[in-house]
């Protein structure tokens, strides 16, 4: 048992980079957690225009985060950004009920690019401290993420505006990742 | 009934009342809020995403697809009659924010539509009430409750396809009445009046979209550091505060491995700390992919 904690632990010496997209649609809150994350700071946001990129570095993995806005008429340019794209992080405003499957529709045809086959998914469900919010077995069911193949993929709860939640999905991401170079 | 295209929503833009922004009067806005019929500057427009979508939700006017619906709500409210609404007690000589100082405009837009600081009572002929019936009912609930003051969250537990297929055993006497609550779920969500904005691309507007932001590598990095200004002069909004919710969580977390660790038959005894309706949640969810990971094996 020890023998394997520190054999986990010199595996985590080593320093890792990890690209990651982020999408969602527009005010889901993927620019707070990029700055939430990199700043450690509740920021006031505006729309993205284009793209924010930013390394955060956590548990000696360097994590290049891209962060591309989800204004409708911009969405089809997502699918310059999937080259070498390790994880997905797909962020869910889990207030806005009313648009939840047009995120839906978003995610599957992200996940149907064969530049995305291998990406893992990590699932946002941000703003949490919102009232009447969907949970995260909600939002799994809505996304229809079990009808998913060949895919790992994670739901995790957040507030980006406290950063709760943040940072358990950059540690699934760390250690999902390692689990596929076995 | 078709979507409004880009030379309408530019005439409610040319209108007199919509030159300028409907809260600190920046001229040219380009963004709106379509549930409140307004049009805002796009600093004022992250303020309003921030509040969340129950108090308003905002759309680019060249960037977004909208609805017939929207549009008739901007083009019958406008920011002249939006601002008798919401502004009608704004003390006289009130010295309006802009957006050189974030923190005010914030305090002041926050003041106006979600705490209701501004509007008369009782007033007839509000601009609200046609938004309202545009709406599901529960937007109104929600926006009451928006008011009260913020309690701590607990974040409810993560879902994923990598469950264990003990936890689930051990868990399925609680599946019991599943089904009959997801169905009360669903059926009392709102109606769903999304639309599928992908389809509705014209060519023109793609086009448009392409011009502006296509990443070709000396814009992207010029846009880089144009972001990265605009991350330097970003604003500190609270300090951060220690995350008790996420805290539990991982004691609880660390408890069950630990527990694991000691005898896989404590496991379950440590399920209860989870309140009844999320462990539910979870569980159901759980039970699905335990499904699907048997049936894989049985392929293999």
């Amino acid at each position: 048992m020890g023998k394997a904690i520190s054999k986990l632990f010199r595996k985590m010496g080593k320093k890792k980079e990890m690209r990651i997209l982020m999408l969602g649609l527009d005010a889901a809150g993927k620019t707070t957690i990029l700055y939430k994350l990199k700043l450690g700071q509740s920021v006031t946001t505006i729309p993205t225009v284009g793209f924010n990129v930013e390394t955060v570095q956590y548990k000696k993995i360097k994590f290049n985060v891209w962060d591309v806005g989800g204004q409708d008429k911009i969405r089809p340019l997502w699918r310059h950004y999937f080259t070498g794209t390790q994880g997905l992080i797909y962020v869910i405003d889990s207030n806005d009920r009313a648009r939840i499957d047009e995120a839906k529709s978003e995610l599957h045809k992200i996940l149907g690019d064969r530049e995305m086959s291998d990406a893992l998914l990590l699932v946002f469900a941000n703003k949490q401290d919102l009232p009447n919010v969907m949970t995260p077995a909600e939002i799994t069911e809505k996304l229809e993420l079990h009808k998913l193949r060949d895919r790992n993929w994670f739901v995790q709860p957040s507030c980006a505006t406290n950063g709760e939640g943040l940072f358990d999905g950059l540690n699934w991401l760390s250690s999902n990742i390692k689990k596929k170079k076995k | 009934m078709s979507k409004p295209d880009s030379k309408e929503l530019e005439a409610l833009l040319k209108l007199p009342e919509n030159r300028y922004c409907a809260d600190c009067k920046t001229p040219g806005p380009r963004w709106a809020s379509v549930n409140l019929g307004i049009f805002v500057c796009i600093n004022c427009s992250g303020i309003h995403r921030a509040m969340g979508v129950h108090i308003s939700q905002v759309r680019s006017v060249t960037l977004d697809t909208w609805t017939r619906e929207q549009y008739d709500t901007a083009k019958s409210i406008g920011n002249e009659k939006a601002n008798e609404y919401w502004e009608a007690k704004l003390p006289s000589g009130f010295k309006r924010p802009n957006s050189s100082d974030m923190f005010s405009l914030e305090k002041f837009i926050r003041d106006k539509y979600e705490r209701k600081l501004y509007i008369q009572k009782k007033k007839k002929n509000r601009p609200k009430k046609k938004i309202h019936t545009r709406k599901s009912p529960s937007k109104v609930s929600d926006s009451k409750k928006s008011q009260k003051p913020k309690k701590k969250i607990v974040l409810k537990k993560p879902v994923s396809n990598q469950e264990t297929n003990d936890k689930i055993q051990n868990q399925k006497e609680t599946l019991v009445n599943f089904k009959d609550n997801s169905q009360e779920r669903s059926n009392s969500t709102q109606p769903n009046n999304t639309f599928n904005l992908m389809n509705e691309f014209t060519d023109l507007s793609m086009n448009h979209a392409q011009r502006r932001s296509e990443p070709n590598i000396s814009q992207l990095k010029s846009q880089q550091n144009s972001m990265q200004n605009n991350a330097d002069s970003l604003i500190l909004l609270e300090p951060t505060q220690p995350t008790f919710g996420v805290n539990q969580q991982n004691n609880q977390k660390k408890n069950l491995i630990l527990s694991m660790f000691d005898s896989p038959n404590k496991f379950p005894t440590t399920q209860p700390i989870m309140n009844q309706q999320s462990a539910n949640r979870v569980t159901r969810s759980k039970k699905k992919t335990s499904q699907k990971s048997k049936t894989k094996t049985k392929k293999t």
